[in-house]
């Protein structure tokens, strides 16, 4: 691709745009004769491949404030925000605002489960919808890395509940309690989480597992505990929910240690993850974040072409 | 368009009058009209009616239904008595309900739909219960019990007509229920070999009839004397067996129907076949044979009762000729009926989005192929069927649930995307739909099978490849290979012999794994079931003969994982109870897939 030449006209153009100058006036402050200023804007446009006013400003305002910080230094040491990964933004912001909207190709009751229920040719009933709302809340807030949200649940008393409704809820809250650091609140509801038996619901022993070793990992600061947890993390198989929340912990153990590459390394497979998850939906014919991608008219379409209304500005 | 038209005219007359009409052309002896003339009435039936108006439709409906069952349309009733429970929904009356929900349980059994039928039996006994109306729960025992003899389960079939006379206990009287769950009870016990058992209670039967209810069901009193001949011959009683055979002769003079004559023929053929009459009995049977020809719904019996005299007679190889007969008939049905069922459920997904125009029926069909992939309008159907089929292979009927879960795990492990995982563990529960196919008496057997046996329930792939054969969705594509190829074998020595390798469709290859180990672990009536460890060795002795290999090995990873993610111990107690914690633990719902 060619690279982008920048003379000074152009910088002093951008710099009128963003002060919000009419081409007018901008033909008037650099001296040039209006319809040449017109040109000259529009092999700018090209240049930085944008296709209006207002994108060549935000273009420039953009770039401007970068140049801004590698001038005064302020990110010395870090890889610029241009070549910033996904690790890289979740470490500057959180997992859930680097995810966005992708968000929702992670953890449970995604879209992947929505698609897969619809496959199955099951109905989401009202009592599903409202689990499923709860529990996408709750690994929101642990991708946010709000875990205040979890010790509000706990202390007025929805931990027991949360374990009848749905036993990997409250696997996901105890999680949260001890990456919060609410050790004395972790630990009662650890206790309701209770094995899964013949007829009645509750955790694997997987589960029930990873729990213990997340407590070591995280209260004792265990590197045996850190290296399990690490290796149910790695392994591929059934649950990939399960999987979904052990790597989720496991970035913000990481973090917690200041070991930054790892916990990067950790929010970058997490992005890989939704991504595959994406990509797989897609593959299947399924467009997850978009319905439809024409661009929408104006609301009040006219019948001008663009000479015909540069004519008219003209005469004007 | 004049449909559009038709349908606002009709919109006017009340929907009771339009029933009679419909009734009335169903059932023109000259030119029967087709369900499908109706369409616009089915929508009608569904869209929201006054309760008086919805009450008197209802009962034109249902005698419609019954009429059309007499006439062995039970296909063609179907959609009336589906809609027919729409139209019901909101009236207060439980009894309109519950007659509603049985009217379709009788017809769903009666075109072997037995998972489905008993869904409805089951929300009439629910309604009957609610009321504590303990005459009308036993009618619906009854009718479960009836569906299980449909589908060959005699033992239990046995225990719901034992559960009527529970429910009957403080009624002194006659009960029509009852009377008809004696008689049942004696045909099921014969089909178990209890033959002083089935005598007690024909006799019991034959107590409880009435001048009454032998008006309600001559067809009943038929059957009855039929049971007490087949009972008494079994126990060497001819002289009690002859008694009713002349009472058989008398009833089919007297009340004639063509059932009746069959019966009345096979009855007395079976008589004389046990006097050493061979000559006459078999001409008599071949005369029976001729006559059921032209009632389907008789052919299957009587050709079991002329298999049994000609072996009887010592004519092995015309008896066999007709177990071909009686096996194709089988197939064909079978096949046939399933075939019908998946056109009935797209015929209401049709009907329930509420549009007559064919236009518009096109423009849904053609978003539904550019529209992201859902479920196939039929797939609970055939989900039903499969269960049906499968409840003749084991109890339960979950076989094909639990090599479903097993395949979708394997999938995963082996490192197939989620969805694909998905489908093929969907496609896989229905492999053994064809099993609809296989007689009965075959597939209950406990012994070794011997060569003409094991043929026809070899047949049971093709038969499955055949009722999933309109390729609409790549579900029942996948699901087609599945139910062709699961007992294709990795060396090429399974059937269908011409496949081997890599050229078996992944999914059938995964389902073989899943069906062999499923079968290894659960019991069958021809041997003890093994322990979770000791199935994973047996499936390694056949990997790279019977099984794809890697498949063996991906497989006892995923269930060495699973059991030690569930705290199962493998090489443990054999039995149902571990496995199916595992099986749960595979189909749970935790919010993916």
């Amino acid at each position: 691709m060619k690279q982008l030449m920048i003379n000074d006209k152009d910088v002093k153009m951008l710099e009128l745009l963003a002060k919000g100058a009419s081409s007018k006036e901008m033909a008037r402050d650099l001296g040039f004769r209006e319809g040449t200023m017109r040109v000259y804007l529009h092999n700018l446009y090209r240049k930085l491949g944008v296709k209006s006013k207002t994108s060549a400003v935000s273009w420039y305002l953009a770039t401007a404030k970068r140049s801004m910080q590698e001038s005064s230094g302020e990110d010395s040491g870090q890889q610029s925000l241009v070549e910033e990964s996904f690790g890289d933004m979740a470490m500057r912001t959180s997992l859930l605002a680097s995810l966005g909207v992708m968000k929702i190709f992670f953890g449970a009751f995604g879209r992947m489960w929505e698609v897969a229920t619809r496959l199955k040719g099951e109905a989401i009933d009202d009592a599903t919808e409202q689990q499923r709302r709860n529990s996408r809340l709750l690994w929101e807030a642990m991708l946010a890395g709000d875990f205040g949200y979890a010790k509000r649940l706990a202390d007025r008393g929805l931990a027991g509940k949360l374990f009848i409704d749905s036993p990997p809820d409250c696997l996901l809250l105890a999680m949260m309690l001890l990456l919060g650091g609410y050790s004395l609140t972790a630990d009662k509801v650890i206790v309701l989480l209770k094995r899964r038996e013949k007829g009645r619901l509750g955790v694997s022993a997987a589960e029930h597992r990873m729990i213990r070793l997340l407590r070591d990992a995280v209260n004792d600061e265990s590197d045996e505990a850190l290296t399990c947890l690490y290796g149910m993390a790695e392994e591929s198989g059934s649950q990939q929910v399960f999987r979904h929340a052990v790597m989720a912990a496991l970035h913000y153990v990481y973090k917690q240690r200041h070991d930054h590459e790892r916990a990067v390394g950790v929010a970058n497979a997490i992005w890989a993850e939704a991504e595959g998850v994406r990509q797989h939906l897609q593959a299947m014919g399924e467009k997850p974040l978009y319905k439809d991608a024409s661009l929408p008219a104006p609301k009040v379409k006219t019948g001008l072409d663009v000479r015909a209304y540069l004519e008219k500005l003209e005469h004007a | 368009m004049n449909l559009q038209a038709e349908i606002a005219s009709h919109e006017t007359l009340p929907l009771a009058a339009l029933l009679e009409e419909a009734e009335q052309r169903l059932l023109d002896r000259e030119h029967p009209a087709s369900y499908r003339d109706f369409t616009h009435l089915l929508v009608r039936m569904r869209t929201p009616q006054s309760a008086a108006d919805a009450a008197a439709a209802s009962k034109v409906a249902l005698r419609l239904c019954q009429r059309l069952y007499g006439d062995a349309r039970s296909f063609e009733a179907l959609p009336f008595a589906d809609a027919n429970l729409s139209l019901v929904a909101c009236i207060p009356d439980a009894t309109v309900r519950r007659m509603a929900h049985t009217a379709c349980g009788l017809l769903l059994a009666d075109t072997a739909d037995i998972a489905g039928a008993i869904e409805h039996h089951a929300e009439a006994l629910r309604l009957a219960a609610a009321d504590d109306d303990h005459v009308a729960m036993s009618r619906v025992w009854n009718n479960i019990g009836l569906t299980f003899c449909v589908s060959g389960n005699f033992s239990l079939a046995a225990s719901c007509f034992r559960r009527v006379f529970a429910l009957l206990n403080s009624e002194s009287a006659p009960v029509f229920s009852r009377y008809t769950s004696y008689n049942n009870l004696a045909n099921c016990l014969y089909h178990l070999d209890e033959i002083t058992e089935g005598i007690h209670f024909a006799r019991k039967a034959l107590g409880e009839m009435t001048p009454e209810f032998f008006r309600q069901d001559p067809h009943g009193a038929v059957l009855l004397h039929r049971n007490c001949v087949k009972l008494y011959l079994a126990a060497g009683n001819t002289q009690q067996a002859k008694v009713h055979v002349e009472q058989l002769q008398k009833l089919v003079e007297n009340t004639p129907s063509p059932r009746g004559a069959i019966a009345a023929a096979t009855s007395q053929a079976a008589y004389e076949m046990m006097m050493g009459e061979h000559d006459i009995g078999l001409t008599r049977l071949d005369q029976a044979l001729v006559q059921a020809r032209a009632l389907p719904a008789t052919l299957r019996d009587t050709l079991a009762v002329v298999i049994r005299a000609e072996e009887q007679a010592g004519f092995p190889a015309h008896a066999l000729i007709r177990l071909n007969e009686l096996s194709e008939h089988i197939f064909r049905t079978a096949i046939g009926q399933i075939r019908r069922h998946v056109e009935l459920a797209e015929l209401k997904a049709v009907a329930t989005t509420e549009l007559s125009h064919p236009l518009e029926q096109a423009k849904v069909r053609l978003i539904s192929h550019l529209s992201p992939p859902s479920a196939p309008p039929e797939w609970k159907t055939l989900q039903r069927l499969a269960v049906s089929a499968a409840v003749r292979i084991d109890g339960t009927g979950l076989h094909g649930m639990r090599v479903g879960a097993l395949t979708r795990a394997l999938a995963l492990q082996y490192g197939l995307p989620p969805i694909q995982a998905l489908e093929y563990g969907l496609a896989a529960q229905i492999h053994d739909i064809g099993m609809a196919s296989v007689p009965e008496a075959i597939v209950m057997q406990a012994r070794d099978l011997n060569d003409v046996e094991r043929s026809l329930v070899r047949k049971h792939t093709v038969a499955g490849a055949e009722m999933l054969s309109d390729e609409r969705s790549p579900r029942i594509l996948i699901a087609r290979d599945v139910a062709k190829f699961h007992h294709a074998h990795w060396d090429g020595s399974g059937h269908p012999g011409n496949v081997a390798r890599e050229s078996i469709p992944l999914a059938a290859r995964m389902c073989a794994v899943a069906d062999v180990y499923d079968t290894l672990v659960t019991d069958r009536p021809y041997r003890k079931a093994r322990s979770m460890a000791d199935a994973l060795l047996e499936l390694n002795r056949v990997a790279g003969s019977q099984l794809d290999p890697s498949l063996v090995k991906s497989f006892e990873l995923m269930i060495k994982r699973e059991a030690a993610n569930e705290g199962i111990d493998p090489s443990a107690e054999v039995g149902l109870d571990s496995f199916q914690q595992l099986i749960t633990a595979l189909t749970e719902d935790r919010g993916f897939l």
